[in-house]
């Protein structure tokens, strides 16, 4: 397996080029959270990092796909701001995270990362550069491209440039651990997480010192300053079960069942993660069949002792159809990740 | 006519519309064009939706789904000889979960309908367009509204988390789901935005956004239209985002007040409404931020509602002000680009300039907050030579909106209006890559042909060669 680290656009086209000249697969990677499969290229981001044009005063931010989530933190610190990003490892890179379209605990007050892309650069893979979106906080000219390019995994290019949305960042952070985690989301107006883990209920409330305050003096339970968000799951096999948010506890149940090392559940958002030392195949599939069933997914993001026999994700969607002419039509010689989407598109 | 027959025996006699009065009625929506219906159709259900597309498909006939028609872009506006698929019947709101806080709505269902019969749950629909009494959620999300509450929570987009839709073969499909991140590309992304060129939505699972505890309404008066402007980046500057910052300008305000007679000052400048909402304490602090800050700007009056029927009050200047044009000239022309925040005072000048130079009568009411202009031109088309100006004026708007990196809309669409504008954005190969995304949807253009999309659009093969 080689590796190539472009430091330009025009890099990256050429290297698409000749990838298709050869019938070569390629394999876009940022910070390498997600798995190289074997007899691909990988093209890095590393040499692809920075800010391309930051303004603060229209709270937006144009940055290259290799900048690691610490150096974007970083440059937004300077002026109180925060692109909403997940609370993952500050190694991982912009480019990463847009491209499994990754959102982080804030989701069930800001909404999905996908809805901070406001703009993207995309080398397709058939080799041309388009630009979709712009610096704006608000536009509907034409197709929204840079969503869809969100959480397409590399599928359908390599992402050149990905402008954000900001936030002005909260004044204050709360945590505050609570017994009825349903009820107390329901309490207050403006959660800004409400997680369950292995060690309890924890609701999360942010922004003015006001509004704070005040959401947190309507909850009973012990609290801390700042927002403690769980560690994140480094275990040998990490899935995310997604099912429609009224499904939640039940997914805990089941989780807690089979044995989870440690699981954390965003309420109101639908979201499981698990984390397992070890777990035979046969509980994965059972897990998965249960969430496809109730209109939800189960995804593998390691893999672990499982290995390959069990696929990264379940069932084609439904739209496969339309994924895969898609897919043909931004890359017509399956170089860009080939397989890497649910329905081995 | 065969195409008429089989519609008519899917549908009944009833549901299938083909007098010249009915063709002439929805021959329009509420922009400027008219355009050529073959017949418009009142289905009920998916199933009959899928059943008439695959009918018209038999026949060639292109298919153009329409909701309220009060889209202002010609989106509804069938331009080669179509079949109008009126989705208004398609009304349930149904299985509304309050642990997800979402529920499934028709199309045909009206934006203000839908967070009316949420009320008692203490939940709404985000999104507010101005014409949210008679729009449907289907156009909502064939546009991607927006509305002034899409500063603190975004437009269309960020309230439908699925969609059912039917394909241009007239298959029934699901985009997105009631589960998150759906695995596969997000297609509901594209789908919603798409003016019907993609399919045709059925169903909407809408995200339903929690009604604040406390809500305070601000009018304050500026001496300058910079003032107010100034005093909403200052605002945003300082950390807060209200849930609605929308200014008006001076003939605005006076065409409003002489309409609504809702004591909008008409002589300031400039007027800004603010809204802020959350908990009492952080609504009151809020305030005390807006406050401060207009007075730094040199504001005229700070006015606060003090109870529902003043904010309402407030807002209807706000959301009559196109109908309050109407007294001042027969006919209007309204924009919707969207400029960098910063750059709002430099485009607004510019845009006065452009409408002394051409001499037409213009007002402005916009969303300050995100950048989203509305220059409005009151005319009167019989007036020799008064439409070419309006359009000439129109089009170098626009030109100065996009020379700051702003585009050509926030909230309407493209539709037809602004299709042939698209090139001012975007090159040959940013327009094919969205021609791909729309021929993987619908390779035969049938849906809502010639919208959005320039002509010739889909121009290069797969060598990057032009076609």
């Amino acid at each position: 397996m080689s590796r190539v680290a472009p430091t330009s656009v025009a890099e990256v086209t050429s290297l698409i080029e000749e990838a298709r000249g050869a019938h070569r697969p390629l394999w876009f990677s940022g910070s390498g959270t997600t798995p190289v499969p074997d007899g691909h290229t990988v093209i890095g981001t590393e040499n692809l990092t920075g800010v391309v044009d930051y303004r603060p005063d229209d709270l937006t931010i144009v940055v290259q796909p290799g900048t690691t989530l610490a150096e974007l933190a970083e440059t937004l610190g300077v002026h109180r701001h925060t692109a909403v990003l997940p609370e993952t490892a500050p190694t991982r890179t912009v480019g990463g995270v847009i491209a499994a379209g990754a959102s982080g605990y804030c989701r069930h007050r800001y909404g999905p990362t996908r809805d901070r892309v406001i703009g993207v650069t995309l080398v397709a893979g058939y080799g041309e550069v388009v630009h979709a979106g712009g610096q704006l906080v608000k536009n509907v000219t034409g197709y929204d491209i840079p969503r869809l390019v969100t959480g397409s995994h590399g599928a359908l290019g390599f992402i050149a440039e990905i402008y954000l949305k900001l936030w002005p960042s909260p004044e204050k952070g709360t945590t505050i651990a609570v017994s009825d985690i349903a009820q107390a989301r329901d309490t207050i107006y403006q959660p800004t997480a409400a997680l369950e883990t292995e060690n309890g209920g924890f609701v999360y409330i942010s922004g003015s010192l006001a509004s704070v305050n005040a959401q947190a003096d309507s909850l009973e339970g012990s609290a801390w300053d700042g927002l403690l968000w769980p560690d994140p799951l480094e275990e040998n096999i990490v899935a995310a079960i997604n099912v429609p948010p009224r499904f939640v506890p039940d997914a805990v149940n089941r989780v807690r069942d089979v044995g989870a090392s440690r699981f954390v559940a965003q309420h109101g958002v639908g979201v499981v993660d698990v984390g397992w030392s070890d777990i035979d195949a046969g509980h994965i599939s059972e897990l998965r069949s249960w969430a496809e069933a109730n209109g939800g997914s189960l995804a593998l993001h390691r893999r672990g002792s499982l290995g390959d026999g069990v696929p990264r994700w379940g069932l084609a969607p439904g739209t496969a159809a339309i994924q895969r002419r898609l897919k043909h039509l931004f890359d017509p010689d399956g170089v860009c990740n080939p397989g890497v989407l649910a329905g081995n598109v | 006519m065969p195409l008429i027959d089989d519609l008519t025996t899917l549908l009944s006699e009833d549901r299938v519309l083909h007098h010249p009065l009915d063709l002439f009625v929805f021959s329009k929506d509420a922009g400027v064009g008219r355009g050529d219906v073959v017949a418009a159709i009142l289905p009920e259900t998916s199933q009959e939706v899928a059943a008439a597309v695959r009918i018209a498909r038999r026949y060639g006939t292109p298919i153009v789904p329409r909701g309220a028609g009060t889209g202002l872009a010609g989106g509804a506006v069938p331009v080669e000889p179509g079949l109008l698929v009126v989705l208004t019947r398609l009304n349930q709101i149904h299985d509304v979960d309050q642990v997800a806080r979402t529920a499934w709505v028709g199309p045909g269902v009206i934006n203000l309908d839908l967070s009316k019969e949420l009320e008692p749950l203490g939940l709404h629909f985000a999104p507010d367009p101005s014409s949210q009494q008679a729009c449907t959620i289907g156009g909502n999300v064939g546009t991607n509204a927006g509305g002034p509450h899409c500063l603190a929570d975004g437009t269309t987009v960020a309230h439908i988390l699925a969609a059912e839709l039917v394909t241009a073969e007239g298959d029934i499909v699901m985009v997105g789901s009631e589960a998150p991140d759906q695995p596969g590309l997000d297609l509901r992304a594209v789908v919603v935005g798409s003016e019907g060129t993609l399919g045709i939505v059925t169903s909407v699972l809408v995200r339903l956004t929690k009604n604040a505890p406390d809500v305070a309404t601000l009018l304050v008066g500026f001496p300058t239209i910079e003032s107010a402007a100034a005093t909403v980046s200052d605002v945003i500057a300082s950390g807060l985002i209200p849930a609605a910052l929308e200014i008006m300008d001076q003939p605005m305000v006076e065409a409003v007040e002489h309409f609504v007679h809702a004591g909008y000052p008409t002589d300031a400048g400039a007027v800004l409404l603010a809204e802020v909402t959350g908990t009492p304490a952080a609504v009151a602090s809020g305030v005390e931020v807006i406050q401060s800050i207009s007075r730094s700007h040199l504001a005229t009056e700070v006015r606060a509602a003090t109870d529902a029927s003043e904010r309402t009050l407030l807002w209807k200047g706000r959301k009559a002000a196109f109908g309050a044009v109407a007294q001042t000239a027969p006919d209007y022309y309204l924009h919707d680009t969207v400029v960098p925040r910063t750059e709002l005072v430099d485009v607004m000048t510019k845009i006065y300039d452009i409408g002394a130079r051409h001499d037409i009568l213009m007002m402005n009411v916009f969303h300050a907050g995100d950048g989203n202009l509305h220059p409005l031109v009151a005319f009167d088309a019989r007036e020799p030579g008064m439409l070419d100006r309006v359009q000439a004026a129109a089009r170098e708007m626009v030109e100065v909106s996009i020379e700051v990196g702003g585009s050509l809309s926030g909230e309407h669409g493209i539709g037809l209006e602004k299709r042939d504008l698209m090139h001012l954005v975007f090159s040959d190969i940013d327009l094919d890559a969205q021609a791909r995304v729309r021929e993987a949807f619908d390779d035969a253009g049938m849906m809502n042909p010639s919208k959005v999309l320039p002509e010739g659009s889909r121009c290069f093969d797969a060598n990057g060669v032009r076609l």
